[in-house]
C-alpha cells in the first residue's frame, strides 16, 4: 500500500485508533520519516517516538519498532495502554517478521489494533526484491495463485478489493521487470 | 463539511473499542450480560469487608464491568465505591508491598479531589523524591524511554512503623481519609491489573495491601493477571472471598450470548448503516469477544467509505473479516498452525504450556464455558486453519 494511502486511513480515523504498518526489514525509519511528511502536510502535531516530547497531545502517535526494543517496548505498551488510550491515533511502524513476536509480546495492544494492519514499501527496497516478497505476502496470505487472484480480481469477487489491485499491479510490474531484463 | 464523511464519522464514533467504558455508559451504549454482575453486586451489598477478583481473557469487558458495579454501589446509601486504574498512577511492572494502597491514595488525591493530610502523606511515601508530573504528555512519553521510567514505589519501602507492616500503616493513613469524606463503606475496585506479568507482584499486593485494606474496613475487587485464567488462580483463590471469571459468550451456541452481542452491535449502528444480516454475520465472526466484535464492525464501516458505499455491504464485512485474519495470522508458525488445527478439529485443548498460552492469550483460541469449557480457533482464522489443513 502506498504511504499516502496508508497516511489517508490513519487520518480518516477518527478518536482513538490503533494501527500497525508493517514494512520491509530495515525501512522502519525511513517509512515512519515519509509517513510523517505525508500527515504533516494535513495535521499538526505528528509525534514520532523515538523522538523530542510533544509540546501538546499529538493529532498522530508514530511508534518505530525496531528489533532492539522489541525486547521491552511491547511490554511498556502494556503497562501505559490506559494512558495511550487518550492519544489519538497510534500507529506502530515495524518489519512485518517482527509482527508476530510484537503482537503476542503485548496481547492487550493487539486486541486494540484489532485488524488494523496495514503494509507498505519505501522506494529504497530494490523494486524486483519488493515486488516478489510482497506477490509471496500476497500468495500465502489467501492461499491463491496468481491465476485465481487474477479471475477472483476480475469476477469482482476480491476478498480484499484494495489488496487484489495492489496484487494486479504487481504481476504487471513483475512482467514488466521480466521484459526489460531481456 | 461533505454529510457522507460526517455520517461515517459519526459511526465511527460509535463504534470506539478502546473508548472510555465510562463514555460508552453514559452513551446508553451498555447492554447487561447473560452471566449478570448483578450477583456480584448483590455478593457486595451483603458483605462489603471482602476481598473479590474478577479474572477474564483480553477483551471481555472486565473494565466495563467494574464502572458498572461501582456505579450500582454508589446508588446504596451505605456504599460508596471508585475505580482506580492503577496503571494510570504506577508501573504494572513494579508491584510490591504498598503499591495498590498508594495509587488509591493518589488517585482519591488526583482524580477525585479529595484533599487530605493522610492522603498527602501517602503521596509522599508513594513517590519518594519524585515531584510532581511534568505534564501528562512529558510522563507518558518519557515512561517509554528505559532510563526515565519513574520509580514511585521505591518511596514506600519506609521502616516498619512500630503495631503494622508498611500495607498496614498505609491502610490506616487511607481509612482516615476515607472516613472525612462519607461515613459509608468504602470499596476499592482496583482496575487495569489485569496486564501485570509477574504474578508474584500481584499475589504480594493481593496476600499485603487488600489485606490491610479490608483489616481497615475497605471492600477491595482487583482485577487479576489474564494468566490467572488458565494457571496461578489455585494458589491465589484461598485469599479471596470470591473469584469469578468473565468468559468470552459463545454466539454460536447459545441464544443468550447471540442476543447479547447482537443487541451491543444495535446500539452503535446509526442510521442502519449496518444491516441485520450483516450484524448477525459480525457477531458469529466475533467468537464472543466484545472488542473484536466492535472492532469487526468499525473496520468494515471504514471499508465501505473507501470503497464508496453508502452502507456496508457484506463485501465490506468479508475484507473486515480477512484483515482481522491477517493481523491474528502474524507470526504463527508451523507448531501453531498444527496446535489450532488440533483445536479446530476436535474442540479441545491437549496441553497448556507457553506457547498455547499464547494463542490463548492472543485470542487465536479461544476458550468458552457452557457446563463444561470447550475450545475453538477464533472464527476468523478457521478458514485459513481448514486451508491450511487441507493442503498439508
Amino acid at each position: 500500500m502506498l504511504l499516502a494511502s496508508v497516511a489517508l486511513r490513519l487520518l480518516e480515523s477518527s478518536g482513538t485508533s490503533w494501527w500497525l504498518i508493517t514494512v520491509p526489514d530495515g525501512c522502519e525509519l525511513a517509512v515512519a520519516s515519509e509517513l510523517r511528511e505525508e500527515l504533516e502536510a494535513q495535521v499538526d502535531p505528528v509525534f514520532t517516538w523515538p523522538g523530542p516530547t510533544p509540546d501538546a497531545p499529538p493529532v498522530v502517535s508514530l511508534f518505530v519498532v525496531t528489533k532492539d526494543v522489541l525486547g521491552q517496548l511491547p511490554t511498556q505498551l502494556e503497562g501505559a495502554r490506559s494512558r495511550l488510550a487518550e492519544h489519538g491515533v497510534i500507529a506502530f511502524i515495524l518489519a512485518e517478521s517482527n509482527a508476530g513476536t510484537f503482537l503476542s509480546t503485548a496481547p492487550h495492544v493487539a486486541s486494540f489494533i484489532g485488524g488494523k494492519v496495514l503494509e507498505t514499501s519505501t522506494d529504497d527496497a530494490p523494486p524486483s526484491e519488493f515486488i516478489e516478497r510482497r506477490l509471496a505476502s500476497l500468495r500465502s496470505t489467501y492461499a491463491l495463485s496468481d491465476e485465481q487472484a487474477r479471475a477472483a480480481f476480475e469476477q469482482d469477487q476480491a476478498p480484499d478489493p484494495l489488496d487484489f489491485l495492489e496484487w494486479m499491479v504487481l504481476l504487471g510490474a513483475q512482467q514488466t521487470a521480466s521484459s526489460d531484463d531481456g | 463539511m461533505n454529510d457522507r464523511r460526517e455520517r461515517f464519522r459519526r459511526q465511527l464514533a460509535q463504534l470506539e473499542a478502546s473508548g472510555s467504558p465510562a463514555t460508552a455508559i453514559d452513551a446508553g451504549l451498555y447492554v447487561p450480560r447473560p452471566t449478570s454482575s448483578e450477583r456480584t453486586i448483590r455478593r457486595i451489598e451483603l458483605e462489603p469487608r471482602a476481598t473479590r477478583v474478577i479474572t477474564g481473557p483480553i477483551g471481555s469487558g472486565k473494565s466495563t464491568e467494574l464502572l458498572v458495579i461501582a456505579r450500582a454501589l454508589n446508588q446504596m446509601d451505605d456504599l460508596w465505591a471508585v475505580v482506580v486504574d492503577v496503571s494510570q498512577v504506577h508501573d504494572l511492572a513494579e508491584l510490591r508491598e504498598g503499591s495498590l494502597i498508594a495509587a488509591a491514595g493518589i488517585w482519591l488525591l488526583e482524580q477525585e479531589q479529595l484533599d487530605s493530610k493522610p492522603l498527602r502523606r501517602l503521596r509522599e511515601i508513594a513517590y519518594g523524591t519524585l515531584e510532581t508530573r511534568d505534564g501528562f504528555t512529558g510522563k507518558l512519553w518519557t515512561d517509554l524511554s528505559r532510563s526515565s521510567i519513574p520509580e514511585p514505589s521505591r518511596g514506600i519501602l519506609q521502616p516498619p512503623s512500630a503495631g503494622g507492616s508498611p500495607a498496614w500503616q498505609m491502610a490506616s493513613w487511607l481509612e482516615e481519609a476515607a472516613r472525612a469524606r462519607a461515613p459509608r463503606a468504602p470499596i476499592l475496585l482496583f482496575d487495569s491489573l489485569d496486564r501485570v506479568r509477574d504474578s508474584a507482584g500481584f499475589r504480594t499486593v493481593l496476600e499485603n495491601d487488600a489485606a490491610a485494606l479490608v483489616g481497615h474496613g475497605f471492600g477491595v475487587m482487583l482485577t487479576a493477571p489474564v494468566d490467572t485464567v488458565w494457571r496461578h488462580a489455585d494458589e491465589l483463590r484461598s485469599s479471596t472471598k470470591s473469584w469469578d471469571t468473565l468468559p468470552y459468550e459463545d454466539p454460536r451456541k447459545s441464544p443468550d450470548a447471540f442476543g447479547f452481542l447482537l443487541e451491543i452491535l444495535r446500539r452503535r449502528i446509526i442510521d442502519g448503516m449496518i444491516s441485520d444480516s450483516v450484524a448477525h454475520r459480525l457477531v458469529h465472526t466475533s467468537g464472543g469477544i466484545l472488542r473484536d466484535l466492535i472492532e469487526l464492525a468499525r473496520n468494515a464501516v471504514e471499508e465501505a467509505y473507501m470503497s464508496g458505499h453508502d452502507n456496508v455491504t457484506q463485501n465490506d464485512a468479508t475484507t473486515s473479516i480477512w484483515r482481522f485474519a491477517r493481523s491474528l495470522s502474524l507470526g504463527l508458525d508451523s507448531a501453531d498452525m498444527a496446535t489450532l488445527r488440533s483445536v479446530h478439529e476436535s474442540g479441545t485443548l491437549e496441553r497448556l504450556d507457553e506457547a498455547t498460552l499464547r494463542l490463548l492469550k492472543s485470542r487465536q483460541v479461544i476458550e468458552h464455558y457452557a457446563e463444561d469449557s470447550y475450545f475453538e480457533v477464533h472464527p476468523v482464522l478457521q478458514p485459513t486453519i481448514e486451508r491450511w489443513a487441507a493442503a498439508s
